[in-house]
């Protein structure tokens, strides 16, 4: 255990002497806290409508403004970091929930197994995941809960492919053989001994995914079959900001701004966990 | 080479088999089955009419003997009729709209390449410049940007306040009136938003994607023999290890294709395009399931039929592939 333990560390301190790394975890803690704590950093009720107060430009009372609704887009957007991370965690999730176990299982059965499953995976890959994803939504209707399960019911195909590789290859090592030989059932060899030595690249997926959910939720949002209004997400302010392009920029330009930092903050850390990993992929 | 082609097109055969079985599960799985879309809505609707739309669509026969009529259909491209108000053929407003959407992601793919490419190589060659630094930073904002933002913000600059760009459409309200070389411009102009967002964020990844492949290359025994001869490092650059770090970027457009189509469902509703997104974005929103799964099989036939152009195109290119 404390060589595990002294790993970990080596890895958190790699990391965090990367920069632009540690730049992107530090963005992802701020929008954590205010998706934890969203009351105390709003001024203003977020569904509070205030028809004298349409569409006004950022001041001091609303440093970003209102909608179309008179709502007050700073509190909104605030609550909606809380969607968007909810959104990303969760499917993230469940995508690589089902990964592992798609993987975990083609690669240590291996023989039909492994093909039936990777040819399904092939299958899935066929369709465009955004056309995808609408077509379900078309059948399940949107809500919060469905677009987490849908974006992870569509997009755990990578990590599949992944964690598939890794046992095929962890499986033959002799550690593995090891722990057969004393007796370890299945059970215990594919999560004791292989899941864990398969996890560091998964993690780096998982980081770059939840940019991904978060991008995706809010597209579909945007689009008017995600998140449905008056539940605020950055994306259906963002609708608001399309009809409304003529004379209210910040209805567009601040709660996308908000995705872009966001997602950058997780592809950042995404990339530097993949060099404190694999400390040969640095600079390329 | 033929024998290849074939082969590879046998290949996809299951992945076919798959798709259909898939897309006919969907139309199984549809909230009260496929029937309850047309007459849930309509109160004229009976018992007896209903049963009689089941027999018309053979929904009374068992399961193996729709999936065969499901499999035929398909291989004729019949997808059934739209739900819409028109009822015509999903395979009619599908196959209008095909030439739109492919247009645009042909050019964007084309648009991809053009700047990619050079970007890649430049900063490869010119590693750890500032040029390097400053096309790496570019890259993972392009990754982050959500692209529906950043054609807001464009439609904002060069529609609203500059008015530089039409913002919708493909065509002006004028568009018949305007002599020949006035109609190529006047489309030009509605297409360089469209095709400049739906290749922005492909672009990101592509230069990032030719620069990984240009430092690999770069290091090949065959590189450092070239310079050994005394060629110029132009000649070397160029001629040696572009060509060959090109050559993975067949694959990897060709793959690009279904993340275009997919995409272009969001920038066709932006820019008001008529094009398969906007088509598949009006099915979802009034629940057409015919001109769905019509749209997600086409989708995926396309996908595949990347897939196969690049992987002859890759065997074409490259001699060291075997074909036989």
């Amino acid at each position: 255990m404390a060589a595990a333990s002294s790993g970990y560390r080596e890895f958190l301190r790699r990391l965090l002497r990367n920069r632009l790394a540690a730049a992107g975890g530090a963005v992802i803690l701020f929008f954590l806290v205010l998706a934890l704590f969203p009351s105390a950093f709003t001024l203003h009720d977020p569904n509070r409508i205030d028809v004298l107060k349409v569409l006004q430009a950022p001041s001091r009372a609303h440093p970003l403004g209102t909608d179309e609704l008179g709502r007050d887009v700073l509190s909104r957007m605030v609550l909606g970091s809380r969607i968007s991370m909810e959104v990303g965690f969760v499917a993230t999730g469940i995508a690589m929930a089902i990964g592992l176990l798609v993987g975990l299982f083609a690669g240590f059965y291996g023989g039909r197994v492994d093909a039936l499953l990777m040819r399904f995976v092939d299958i899935m890959l066929c369709f465009p995941s955004f056309f995808l994803i609408l077509a379900v939504i078309a059948f399940v209707g949107p809500s919060i809960l469905n677009v987490m399960a849908v974006i992870g019911l569509t997009h755990w195909m990578g990590v599949a492919r992944l964690v598939r590789a890794e046992t095929l290859s962890l499986k033959e090592r002799d550690f593995v053989a090891g722990a057969i030989a004393q007796g370890a059932g299945t059970a215990r060899i594919v999560f004791r001994h292989i899941l864990p030595n398969a996890m560091a690249p998964v993690l780096v997926w998982a980081t770059l995914g939840v940019a991904g959910a978060i991008l995706t939720e809010s597209a579909l949002s945007f689009l008017g079959i995600g998140v449905q209004p008056p539940t605020p997400s950055w994306g259906n302010i963002l609708t608001a900001g399309k009809d409304n392009i003529e004379f209210a920029w910040w209805l567009s330009v601040y709660p996308g701004a908000a995705i872009l930092v966001t997602v950058l903050g997780f592809n950042l850390l995404g990339e530097g966990v993949q060099e404190a990993v694999d400390p040969r992929l640095r600079g390329r | 080479m033929a024998r290849y082609v074939v082969r590879r097109l046998l290949l996809t055969l299951p992945l076919l088999v798959g798709i259909s079985l898939i897309s006919f599960l969907g139309i199984q799985l549809a909230p009260g089955g496929p029937i309850s879309v047309a007459t849930d809505l309509n109160p004229k609707a009976t018992a007896e009419y209903k049963e009689r739309l089941k027999a018309y669509y053979g929904l009374d026969q068992p399961l193996h003997v729709q999936y065969g009529r499901w499999l035929s259909r398909m291989a004729r491209l019949d997808f059934g009729q739209s739900f819409m108000p028109d009822g015509r053929p999903v395979w009619d407003k599908i196959r209008e709209r095909l030439p739109v959407t492919l247009g645009i992601n042909v050019l964007s793919e084309v648009l991809i390449f053009l700047v990619a490419v050079p970007i890649g190589i430049w900063s490869a060659v010119r590693r750890g410049s500032w040029f390097d630094r400053i096309s790496t930073v570019t890259v993972f904002v392009g990754f982050s940007v959500p692209s529906f933002w950043l054609a807001l913000l464009l439609m904002i600059l060069f529609g609203v306040h500059l008015g530089w760009l039409p913002i919708s459409g493909l065509v002006s309200l004028e568009h018949d009136s305007l002599t020949f070389l006035g109609k190529a411009l006047d489309r030009a102009r509605h297409l360089v938003l469209p095709v400049f967002l739906s290749a922005f964020t492909g672009l990101a990844g592509m230069s990032r994607y030719m620069r990984s492949n240009m430092l690999e290359v770069i290091r090949q025994d065959y590189i450092a023999t070239a310079r050994a001869k005394g060629l110029a490092e132009r000649t070397v650059v160029l001629r040696h290890a572009a060509r060959n770090a090109l050559l993975p970027f067949i694959t990897i457009l060709g793959l690009s294709l279904p993340g275009l189509i997919g995409g272009s469902v969001i920038f066709e509703s932006i820019f008001a395009i008529p094009g398969l997104g906007q088509l598949f974005y009006q099915g979802v929103m009034s629940r057409d399931i015919p001109l769905i799964m019509g749209e997600l099989v086409i989708g995926a036939f396309l996908t595949l039929l990347g897939n196969l152009l690049a992987d002859v195109g890759y065997a074409l290119a490259d001699p060291r592939i075997q074909t036989d």
